[in-house]
């Protein structure tokens, strides 16, 4: 394999690999209204309340894996009737 | 205090995330699972079925929900209905789940009421007992009607990752149902008079896909409450072991203890598979096996709670419960690990891998007594880590297996009825350390290969851990000391028939 094949070749996998990094980590988009997404990782603050309100409604199922808490620092910000009756119909 | 804020303190969503117990066998064994006794997994036997005509089964028996007091009504001991309660059968050897039985429950209130107040103006007002009249076996009516509450189950099994995996349902084989009746605890002798053949009527013959192919291979499972089956000196146990060493290194006062267990209940989750089912070829007949319990991630209490509804949970299954040896997470794991081990898969245990290699047990039994007994002094503890976490060879050690804590089976090895079984199990087939299979006693059948309800989990791992299995004084000073917790626990106490657990003692006596 000549020289400038050998060039040709790693410039080839260098736009691959570009590619392949876009691909894998699309920009993040905003959480609707108030609710962040439960799943992302190196948050520095998660409102706790839409956190679990997230889970409840949107985790739920039996092929999901838990959502690791480790990585979140919760600060607990919402109004007094963040959980109306309504909830719980 | 606001009501949300209230809501949020007891928002239970800060369980930690899944890739992921000893003494009474794994009961409130660790912080967390003490504020869930409803999916407290508490022993796990797993044994080549011994009663007559079955042996081309394994029965698998995972235990729930500790310390049941029998009168602890009116609500007794349902299982929880937003949990996920699994038995995980890894027969690959590396220590993931092949084939996972899921069992998820259903409450049925019937909301009997009664007619109260004076004619003309009465009102219908619900009962506040689960049962208004004595109950009796499904089809010898009267007695069903009675009962307020009706609690059943499904049964799944899935093979693979128990997430991912493919999930089918168990059924009965008479009549095909996918729902199965779970009997009401044992309220006591008035409301069920006869309640061993109550709950005898609720073990049912199952077709599990993808194993029943005729009436030979069709399974058999039973849920409900049982006598507690394990045995032990719990109390003095947990107080520096308060016993006088005299009588616990004396092989003739095995039972001179009490056994603090002896008046409680249990809930049982039994299940009889063919070995055909559980194997993945017939070179290779070692299977490990665990049992776990998962919740949901997150729940927010109803501050206006209904029956249907006292809460909402949501958010993916995670685990909070897993057991498969006995005591492990109990007497072996340190405090601080013993929640997330409670949530760890058995892939990934080489997190707690110290706590085998470098006990602290016997350490903690030398220094509460002394010259009596002397801890091993060679480490890293193979002779632990062969029965604890890899299996022992030449009896239950899979070819290439993973080191994970499961419990093994070799299911090519045969049965012993009941009355023929060492309650030591195969203890008796180690002579300073070498399998010695001719050794008076072998039984080979018993624990540490699976564990049998008679086997006596509690003195056979008390003497390994002291070690009974190392070859030499030098490296074990105190290996021949018949160390025990002065409770007796043997096949004598236990039915030769599936579920092999005894009846539950019941709530009252009639007078």
């Amino acid at each position: 394999m000549t020289k400038q094949r050998l060039w040709l070749c790693a410039l080839a996998v260098g736009a691959l690999l570009t590619q392949a990094c876009r691909d894998s980590k699309p920009p993040p988009s905003p959480p609707p209204g108030n609710m962040p997404d439960s799943g992302t990782p190196g948050t520095t603050e998660v409102e706790f309340t839409s956190f679990t309100r997230d889970l409840i409604l949107n985790q739920t199922a039996d092929n999901n894996l838990p959502t690791s808490t480790e990585d979140k620092n919760f600060v607990d910000n919402m109004s007094a009737d963040a959980f109306p009756p309504a909830f719980f119909q | 205090m606001r009501v949300r804020k209230l809501v949020g303190a007891m928002a239970l969503a800060a369980v930690a995330s899944g890739g992921p117990s000893a003494y009474a066998s794994s009961h409130r064994e660790a912080p967390f699972i003490t504020k869930l006794p409803k999916v407290d997994a508490t022993d796990f036997y797993m044994f080549r079925s011994y009663e007559a005509n079955r042996a081309g089964f394994v029965t698998l028996i995972a235990d729930f929900q500790p310390f049941q007091e029998p009168f602890g009504g009116p609500n007794y001991f349902m299982m929880d209905p937003d949990a996920l309660y699994e038995i995980h059968i890894d027969n690959t050897g590396d220590a993931q789940e092949d084939l996972t039985f899921q069992f998820r429950f259903n409450n049925n209130l019937k909301d009997f009421a009664l007619p109260i107040g004076p004619s003309g103006a009465q009102q219908n007002v619900a009962i506040p007992l689960i049962n208004k009249g004595p109950i009796s076996a499904p089809g010898s009516m009267p007695g069903l009607q009675n009962l307020n509450v009706e609690e059943t189950y499904s049964l799944k099994v899935v093979r693979g990752n128990r997430r991912t995996g493919n999930a089918q349902d168990v059924a009965d084989v008479n009549g095909g149902s996918t729902t199965f009746r779970k009997p009401v605890d044992n309220i006591g002798q008035k409301s069920i008079p006869d309640y061993a053949a109550y709950a005898n009527a609720h073990i049912y013959s199952v077709s599990i896909p993808g194993c029943t192919t005729d009436a030979a291979t069709q399974g058999k499972v039973f849920v409900g409450q049982r006598k507690e089956p394990f045995a032990i000196a719990v109390g003095p146990i947990f107080d520096l072991v308060n016993a006088d060493p005299a009588i616990i290194t004396d092989a003739s006062k095995r039972n001179a203890g009490t056994n603090d267990l002896a008046n409680k209940n249990i809930t049982t989750l039994a299940l009889e598979v063919p070995i055909s089912c559980l194997t993945a070829a017939a070179d290779k007949p070692i299977i490990g096996g665990w049992i776990s319990a998962s919740v949901r991630q997150a729940q927010v209490i109803n501050p206006e709670a209904t029956y249907a509804r006292p809460a909402r949970v949501g958010g993916a299954w995670t685990q909070v419960s897993r057991l498969g040896m006995p005591l492990v997470n109990e007497v072996v794991i340190g405090i601080k690990d013993k929640d997330r081990f409670n949530t760890s898969e058995p892939k990934n245990d080489a997190q707690f891998a110290a706590y085998v290699t470098n006990p602290t047990l016997p350490a903690l039994l030398e220094a509460l007594f002394g010259p009596a007994l002397k801890a091993p002094t060679v480490f890293p503890r193979a002779d632990l880590v062969a029965v604890f976490l890899t299996g022992v060879e030449g009896v239950n050690k899979p070819m290439g297996g993973a080191t994970a804590e499961i419990q093994r089976l070799n299911t090519s090895i045969a049965p012993k009825p009941k009355g023929s079984q060492n309650n030591l199990g195969a203890a008796a087939c180690f002579v300073n350390g070498a399998l010695t299979p001719g050794n008076t006693g072998c039984d080979t059948a018993g624990f540490p290969n699976g564990r049998r309800p008679g086997d006596d989990v509690v003195d056979i791992a008390l003497r390994v851990s002291m070690g009974y299995l190392l070859n030499s004084d030098t490296a074990a000073p105190s290996r021949g000391v018949p160390l025990h917790d002065g409770v007796l626990q043997d096949d004598a106490q236990f039915y030769d028939t599936f579920p092999y657990l005894t009846t539950p003692l019941p709530g009252a006596t009639t007078p």
